[in-house]
């Protein structure tokens, strides 16, 4: 159930670029466009009109481009008008503005996909899915959400369904129709084999699952180390010699500073912290304690020291790269150690190899599937169907193996997968059944 | 018998539902009347001379607690007993045992006078309604009867067609006379019907069979009955025999099958998939060089032998030929060939989870007429609708079972949630609670709504009450812990533990404890004390497992019982799926559960219906 209002809402990020769309959903969706619109502007199906839009009766704001789905045959199922009008805020507010005093409503966040879902135009994981590209932000990200999109997720734990459904029948048939009270060691066989590898399959979707999260929340990186060793310098190189920065925003505390970037096309967040001392001052003690959270949260740490200056003890097991700073002060006789990077911050020297590893480092989780998933749902309900495998798996490999157990954690663990692509299924063990074997008797 | 009697219930039919029907009903201190074709028909086996088997054997037990009769029957006249499954897991062993049928029908009838049940041999012709409420029925000699509940169980016999090859019989079973213009009655108050098939396995005669050539199937050594309240058992232990099908046998009945009416299509209604006939078989499962076929005796020195797995409708010269190519049938004679056979069943969508129609009160339909095939879905279902006929009719609350309580909830929600498309017949698959669901807790599980229901006498209460201290005192046993050093076989333990712990592990049974923690003496028989160990044990083994159906059942729970007005518009519904909003108004279901298991019902149209059933 849903309010059936029209609602509205630009469909581009927020921000100037050359074109912003609005788009306009429901049952007044056209109506509330004419009005927009210049009189003569006749809206067809899918066709692309050009009109003048006006934000009273007489005052027009801008030119634009307006088009027509028709329902159901559009991305909500409902009419859907898009009007594509120059990317200029003041001019994208008033056209909002506009269509809601002809009677639309500003969209929730996530309107547009929950009608489409409610009107049976995504399934549960395409619904997700698309939430996520709303919000991803990089080209690269964006390829990765449309390969989910277009279902390859869903197909590979389709398949790994077909294959524990066809085991799950065997099993059934044994219980329902076979009167034989023997074990076949060729059907345990069989089963030991399809569960091994449904496991490793789940397995891989589920390591690709800080993949999926780093395209869509980004990957914490936070330069940590004693003062003045040179953090702060080496983030203006890093956001320097980077061209696609985003944003700069200043952290929540006066001395954590947050950045974002893109490293090969995934966003990551670079996060400049207070220097560590033992200090007495309450406010750079405060500092240090931002400076130790930043450290928990991290998913990569460099961890800088300089001349003069030693390195920080943590304890953590996160990963971190070593960078000694300031090489450009020593005039000879240094001893490097291997696994270190010598830098000068100031100078720009050994900042683009520090890069490249970077680079490698956010990318190194993507493992051989293709597939990502991209939230915390599907996480779980992935982890819940492996550990119901890695059970089946333990009661078969037993001397006398209770297959009404097998069975059990079979079915929780297809459970879980449809869980996980947000359906439901129940005849189809039955149907399985009869589909694939003789009766017998 | 005075023809202007009120009756409290009126049974059509004396199947295995219209016996437990008005057996029941009967004990709940009503007024009841059967209306059968044939009186000396009753209780009769149409089919297969055997009781329980997978899934059927556990719904046999829950007749027993449930005040039926089945399983004492069974037990009084079974000349072979077996358990199946017994080493694929504990909740899926089913009981199952070879019948005499003679017997069988004799100890039937010996019930339904011993309990002066009025009989009345008749052919049921309409039904009549006052408002929406039944109010008696027509008879084919032009008598009408008065009554305030109704429960048809006219199993295969409306409008009933028996097909053997091109032959055409109008019949409700071999050699009785089908029943006609009952289906028109109730078609013309609304109700919707359809029909099935379902086929039998030719009658072989005993002494045409070269028994030297077939394999032996005994009987278990240790047989258990059905019925907690047999006492101590020593039934008879006759031989099955069994014989393969070979390359020769298939060709012909491939080279004949467009003789047989399933392929020739004279036959119109769906056959089940589970007990396809031989011709079937045949050409669905053609990489299949052998089907095995069961020599079952009739009765007891029964010179006719049923020939189970090999369900046709050819004609019979084909049947014979057929199967005097198998080794041991070369020279076999028949008594009676295999045949199909055609009727009206009513869809049971159209059915509350009462057995009670939706639209007509006091009206209730069971058994084979339901679209079920099988004794035992019958007898379960007359059991049930006789139980809610008598609520009915005395004004009392109604039995209804859930799903997690036994095969028979699974049994009636399935019916009145699923399309029917073809004979239902149970299984355990059918049950997503299957671990819960087992032969030996069914005291456990349904004595509560029984004794609430009054469904047993005394005697039989007390014995089930014996039943379950037995269990609480064993297991509060358990509860104690053992020494190592008195613990000497099998596995060391280095300190005290509870005997639960040990029995946890795999391979240690409760038998393996010092004998005090589970043998006292007692009035139990010793079958009953090894069933109740058994599933001590087994609940403990399974506890881990057990607490994960409970889990999932505490969690449907939230929408599980919400109503869904009688009045309720789908079609006004935004965002309902075309097929759920076609869906809903054929099943009108009464709750948001029942919604929910209907077939083809996605997660997002039963989110919609939540939210608009409750806003
Ligand atoms: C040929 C055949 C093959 C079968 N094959 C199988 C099989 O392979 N597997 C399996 O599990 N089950 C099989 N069965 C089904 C099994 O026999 C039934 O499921 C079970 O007996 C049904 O019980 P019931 O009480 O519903 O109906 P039935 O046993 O059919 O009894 C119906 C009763 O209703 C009476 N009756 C009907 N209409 C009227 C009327 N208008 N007025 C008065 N009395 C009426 C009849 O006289 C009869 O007493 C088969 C049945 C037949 C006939
Ligand atoms: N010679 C030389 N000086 C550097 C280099 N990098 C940084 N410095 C100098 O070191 C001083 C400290 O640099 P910052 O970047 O402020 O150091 P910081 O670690 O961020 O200090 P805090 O924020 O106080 O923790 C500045 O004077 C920098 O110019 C380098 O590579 N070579
Ligand atoms: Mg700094």
């Amino acid at each position: 159930m849903y309010d059936s209002h029209t609602i509205v809402a630009q469909a581009t990020p927020f921000g100037r670029g050359s074109v912003s769309i609005i788009r306009l959903s429901g049952e007044k969706a056209l109506l509330i466009a004419q009005s927009l619109a210049s009189d003569s502007m006749v809206l067809r199906d899918r066709v692309v009109v050009l009109s003048s839009v006006f934000i009273d009766s007489k005052k027009k704001i801008d030119e634009a481009l307006f088009t027509y789905f028709r329902n159901p045959n559009s991305y909500t199922g409902e009419d859907i008008v898009e009007i594509s009008c120059h990317g200029n805020p003041v001019i994208v507010d008033s056209i909002i503005k506009r269509a809601c005093f002809l009677g639309a409503k500003i969209a929730e966040p996530g309107e547009f996909t929950k009608r489409a879902f409610l009107n049976g135009k995504l399934d549960l994981i395409q619904a997700e899915a698309v939430g996520d590209l709303i919000n991803s932000r990089s080209e690269e990200a964006a390829l990765h959400q449309n390969k989910n999109l277009s279902g390859s997720v869903s197909s590979t734990v389709l398949k790994i369904q077909k294959d524990l459904l066809s085991i799950l029948s065997s099993l059934e048939f044994e219980f329902d129709v076979s009167e034989l009270d023997t074990h076949l060691p060729e059907n345990v066989n069989n089963y030991l084999k399809v569960l091994k590898n449904s496991c490793l399959k789940v397995r891989s979707i589920l390591n690709s699952y800080s993949m999926g999260l780093a395209y869509t929340q980004g990957l914490r990186i936070a330069l940590v180390g004693k003062p003045n060793v040179g953090k702060s310098t080496l983030m203006n190189c890093l956001l320097g010699e980077n061209r696609s920065i985003t944003s700069s925003v200043s952290g929540t505390t006066r001395d954590t500073i947050t950045s974002e970037i893109t490293l090969s096309g995934v966003p990551v967040l670079l996060i400049d912290t207070a220097g560590i001392t033992n200090t007495d001052n309450p406010i750079e003690k405060e500092g240090v304690l931002r400076a130790s959270k930043e450290i928990e949260r991290a998913d990569i740490i460099i961890s800088m020291s300089s001349p003069k200056i030693k390195k920080i003890e943590t304890k953590h097991s996160k990963k971190t790269i070593h960078v000694y700073n300031k090489t450009d002060s020593i005039k000879a006789g240094l001893v490097k150690k291997p696994s270190y990077f010598y830098i000068s911050a100031l100078k720009n020297q050994g900042v683009d190899l520090l890069l490249e590893r970077l680079k490698l480092l956010v990318t190194e989780n993507n493992f051989s599937t293709d597939s990502t998933i991209n939230n915390l749902r599907q996480k779980d309900a992935l982890e819940k169907s492996l550990s119901s495998l890695t059970s089946a798996l333990n009661i078969l490999k037993n001397n006398k193996p209770e297959l009404e157990l097998v069975a059990f954690e079979i079915k929780d663990s297809m459970n879980f997968l449809s869980v996980f692509l947000g359906k439901v299924n129940s005849e189809d063990v039955l149907n399985g059944v009869f589909s694939n074997f003789c009766v017998g008797k | 018998m005075k023809h202007s009697t009120l009756w409290d219930v009126i049974v059509v039919g004396g199947g295995h539902a219209g016996v437990e029907a008005s057996l029941i009903s009967k004990h709940l201190n009503c007024e009841v009347l059967i209306v059968t074709m044939d009186v000396a028909a009753l209780g009769r086996m149409s089919c297969n001379p055997a009781i329980g088997g997978l899934a059927k054997g556990q719904i046999v037990r829950e007749i027993d607690v449930l005040g039926g009769k089945m399983a004492t029957f069974a037990d009084q006249t079974g000349i072979q007993f077996k358990t199946l499954n017994k080493t694929k897991g504990r909740a899926v062993w089913s009981p199952r045992a070879q019948i005499d049928k003679r017997l069988y029908e004799r100890t039937v009838v010996r019930e339904i006078k011993k309990q002066n049940i009025n009989l009345l041999e008749g052919e049921v012709v309409s039904v009549s309604v006052s408002g929406e409420k039944i109010s008696g029925v027509k008879l084919r000699s032009g008598e009408t009867l008065r009554t305030k509940s109704l429960v048809v169980t006219s199993g295969t016999f409306l409008s009933g067609i028996i097909h053997v090859g091109d032959r055409k019989i109008l019949a409700g079973r071999m050699g009785e006379e089908r029943a006609e213009g009952l289906t028109e009655s109730l078609v013309s108050l609304g109700f919707r019907s359809g029909r099935l098939k379902t086929g039998t396995p030719p009658r072989l005669n005993k002494h045409s069979i070269d028994w030297s050539k077939t394999q032996i199937e005994e009987g278990d050594k240790y047989p258990v009955p059905f019925s907690y309240f047999t006492g101590d058992f020593k039934p008879k232990n006759e031989l099955c025999h069994l014989v393969n099908t070979n390359l020769n046998t298939h060709e012909i009945i491939s080279d004949n099958k467009n003789k047989s009416p399933m392929f020739s299509g004279d036959i119109g209604g769906v056959g089940p998939r589970y007990c396809p006939s031989i011709e079937d078989k045949i050409h669905r499962f053609s990489q299949r060089g052998s089907h095995s076929l069961f020599l079952e005796p009739e009765w007891e020195n029964s010179d006719q032998i049923y020939l189970n797995g090999f369900s046709t409708s050819l004609p019979e010269e084909i049947q014979i030929k057929a199967l005097r190519e198998i080794d041991g049938l070369e020279k076999v004679e028949f008594f009676r060939p295999g045949y199909a056979i055609e009727y009206d069943f009513f869809p049971p969508a159209q059915l509350k989870n009462t057995l009670e129609t939706k639209d007509v009160s006091g009206l209730f339909f069971a058994g084979q007429m339901n679209g079920t095939s099988g004794y035992e879905e019958a007898a379960a279902q007359g059991l049930l609708s006789g139980i809610n006929a008598a609520s009915y009719a005395k004004e009392k609350e109604p039995l209804v079972l859930s799903r997690s309580s036994s095969y028979t909830g699974v049994m009636i929600d399935d019916l009145i949630t699923k399309d029917t498309l073809e004979p239902y017949r149970m299984f355990t698959s059918r049950a997503e609670y299957r671990l819960m669901l087992r032969i030996s807790n069914t005291a456990d599980r349904l004595q509560e709504d029984s004794s609430k229901h009054n469904l047993l006498p005394f005697d039989k209460r007390n014995i089930l009450l014996n039943v379950k201290s037995k269990r609480t005192k064993i297991n509060n046993r358990l509860k104690t812990s053992i020494k190592p050093e008195h613990i000497s076989l099998k596995i060391k333990i280095p300190q005290a533990k509870p005997a639960t712990e040990l029995i946890k592990r795999p391979g240690f049974s409760i038998k393996d404890l010092p004998i005090n923690f589970y043998e006292e003496s007692d009035a139990l028989p010793l079958w009953l004390v090894d069933d109740i160990l058994f599933d001590v044990e087994s609940e403990i083994k399974y506890e881990g497992y057990i607490k994960r159906h409970l889990k999932e059942i505490e969690k449907l729970k939230k929408h599980e019982k919400t109503k869904i007005p009688k009045t309720f518009d789908y079609n006004s519904i935004k965002g309902l799926s075309k097929e759920a909003i076609e869906k809903f108004n054929l099943v009108r279901p009464e709750t948001i559960g029942q919604a929910n298991r209907i077939s083809g019902i996605k997660p997002s149209d039963s989110t919609v219906l939540i939210i608009n059933v409750l806003k």
